[in-house]
């Protein structure tokens, strides 16, 4: 035996074999830092056992508080990545009421009666964000004056039935008003150019 | 570069393949590792600063992690009781080779890749990839002239 006949056994030729470069591509996708991992485990887990306790943590001593009408033993937390700092939203049952009280922490409270059609949107030099009580409602978005939209993170709360939506980014364009939308983009509604104060 | 490294992939996998196999010690070892080195690749695509070839950068991850998937199925010294502990036929001779001299030799054999190409994947020199080339090459013929006997 000589060399060539050595190496030509020793790992036999793969040529015939299929390739997957799906699944590479797959392989590639970005992974969750494992500390990133546990802190997400560890926070979606004190939502889902404590998310009261976590919502007092979270909530202290940060400018508005929920409403005193608030059921506090039942509150939901989200939490929106911003390039200016993280925002939290805060939401609870209404106690005696069918509606949700919500705190935008740092910036609004209030709480608000349930109807078919209650939507909300609050606007501010550094931010756009409010509510829907509108099952039809999928997303929202921002309008600028150039007629260009801006999606907005929406999220959804079943136990509450309400949807929540602010801006992540900073909007870059004059901002005239905020569409909720509905699936395929439709608005929903006229574009909001008023906003009413909450009732406390 | 995404696209060219699919190229790369499509164009050289039984190669990538059977060089990773050989390192690892195992076909199944070598197949995932190849899946894993181009996903790495594409995942790290930025670093790689264009200063030398695309395949050479793609060996050099194709070869650590054959190397990775090896360590990771090297059984326990204690345990072994087979002649061969790499999973393919007992060939003692390439057993007696040392680890960059087995790299070298699969490179240049199922990679047909030449010495300055080895040298860009295994970051040595040329100079360095020769004379091991020729050193592993002159243990192999004494090797099996010690079997033949």
């Amino acid at each position: 035996m000589n060399e060539p006949d050595l190496l030509e056994a020793y790992v036999p030729p793969f040529d015939s074999e299929p390739e997957d470069w799906d699944d590479v591509v797959r392989r590639a996708r970005p992974r969750l830092p494992r500390r990133r991992l546990v802190l997400v485990a560890a926070v979606l887990a004190a939502a889902l056992a404590g998310g009261p306790a976590l919502g007092v943590l979270l909530l202290r001593d940060r400018g508005p508080q929920l409403p005193s009408g608030a059921d506090k033993s039942r509150v939901v937390v989200a939490l929106y990545p911003r390039a200016s700092g993280r925002m939290f939203v805060a939401l609870a049952p209404w106690k005696g009421h069918d509606g949700v009280c919500i705190l935008f922490v740092g910036r609004s409270a209030g709480c608000w009666h349930r109807t078919a059609r209650g939507t909300m949107a609050l606007m501010s030099a550094s931010a756009e964000w409010g509510y829907t009580f509108d099952r039809r409602a999928t997303g929202a978005a921002a309008l600028l004056l150039s007629g260009r939209r801006v999606p907005l993170a929406f999220t959804r709360f079943p136990s509450l039935g309400i949807a929540v939506f602010a801006s992540t980014k900073p909007i870059h364009g004059d901002v005239q008003a905020v569409l909720v939308l509905a699936a395929g983009g439709r608005a929903l509604y006229p574009p909001m150019l008023e906003f009413p104060v909450p009732s406390r | 570069m995404v696209d060219e490294l699919e190229a790369l992939y499509r164009a050289r996998l039984p190669q990538f393949r059977r060089v990773a196999a050989a390192i690892a010690g195992d076909r199944d070892a070598g197949r995932d590792a190849v899946q894993e080195a181009f996903a790495t690749a594409i995942r790290k695509r930025r670093s790689y600063r264009g200063s030398g070839p695309l395949d050479a950068w793609v060996w050099a991850i194709v070869v650590n992690a054959a190397r990775d998937a090896h360590r990771r199925r090297r059984p326990d010294p204690v345990t072994v009781s087979e002649p061969s502990s790499n999973g393919h036929a007992p060939l003692l001779p390439l057993d007696l080779l040392t680890e960059r001299q087995r790299e070298i030799v699969f490179l240049h054999y199922y990679a047909d890749l030449d010495y300055v190409a080895i040298a860009d994947a295994l970051a040595i020199s040329p100079g360095t990839v020769g004379a091991t080339l020729t050193a592993a090459r002159a243990r192999l013929r004494q090797a099996l002239q010690e079997v033949e006997r």
